[in-house]
């Protein structure tokens, strides 16, 4: 098991518009096979893991969101499409889609900051 | 080849672009790097779409290469669609019904994620409550699985 939260990730969408960069992960990758995931990705699943906002970091532009539910909102590429993250809007954290990072697949550190 | 004689409809999920489709192809998993970052996932599900049309709002579209571009919801962002001369391609995740169009096979091995022949056997994560109730708390501004005469509905922008 990686130690998730001592590391650094850096991801974005296909085109490039939009970068992010988290530093340190939850413990918690998952796929959720529910349909508002299925149908807000195109997908027969969302792979998704946590990021505590105080650590993640847009580096280049910005997502745009839609608010998917009363209390959802997801954030997806405006130039290409790519969808970013799942955001409770009264969470403390962001979860990422997780194929927008080749660091972030494996779960694998890219850097160790820790 | 699996066909299907009657049309089948899908959209993105705030309902701003949908489509109908009267012939599908072949469905696949796309193990490429470039179907993962524009889906965001660890594939891109894509089915082979005859004689289709978008019956509401059209998709945005990003050239991904010189040969391929991406069509996308701009309002949402749902991935919809993958284009070459060869035609059109839909994703399976934005038909109303993603049954239709189960994949038949994979395609571009060379960039398949290592752990991907474990994700159906993963463990399910126990119910504690608290995730049951608020799935049942919901209220979803995703569009119907079936087509609409009007979106959003009147009251909501």
């Amino acid at each position: 098991m990686d130690d998730y939260q001592n590391c650094e990730y850096s991801g974005g969408c296909q085109c490039g518009a939009v970068r992010f960069h988290a530093r340190g992960l939850r413990d918690n990758p998952h796929i959720c096979w529910c349909r508002m995931c299925q149908k807000a990705t195109g997908n027969l699943g969302a792979p998704l893991v946590g990021v505590f906002d105080t650590d993640l970091t847009w580096t280049r532009g910005k997502p745009s969101v839609f608010r998917s539910s009363e209390k959802v909102e997801r954030g997806f590429c405006a130039a290409c499409g790519t969808p970013l993250f799942y955001h409770h809007v009264e969470g403390k954290h962001h979860s990422l889609l997780s194929a927008a990072s080749t660091s972030l697949m494996p779960f694998r550190c890219s850097t160790r900051w820790a | 080849m699996p066909q299907s004689s009657d049309a089948q409809t899908g959209g993105c999920q705030c309902g701003a672009v949908r489509f109908r489709v009267r012939l599908l192809g072949r469905g696949s998993i796309c193990h490429c790097r470039m179907c993962q970052k524009a889906f965001g996932g660890f594939f891109g599900p894509l089915v082979t779409a005859h004689d289709a049309s978008w019956t509401r709002g059209e998709p945005k579209w990003f050239q991904s290469s010189n040969s391929a571009r991406r069509g996308f919801c701009g309002e949402c962002g749902t991935p919809l669609a993958y284009e070459t001369k060869f035609g059109l391609e839909l994703a399976i995740g934005a038909f109303d019904d993603p049954e239709v169009a189960a994949p038949k096979i994979q395609v571009n091995p060379a960039d398949k994620v290592s752990f991907f022949e474990g994700l159906t056997s993963l463990p399910w994560r126990e119910d504690d409550g608290q995730w049951r109730d608020f799935m049942a708390g919901i209220h979803s501004n995703q569009h119907p699985d079936h087509d609409t005469a009007d979106w959003p509905p009147s009251g909501r922008s």
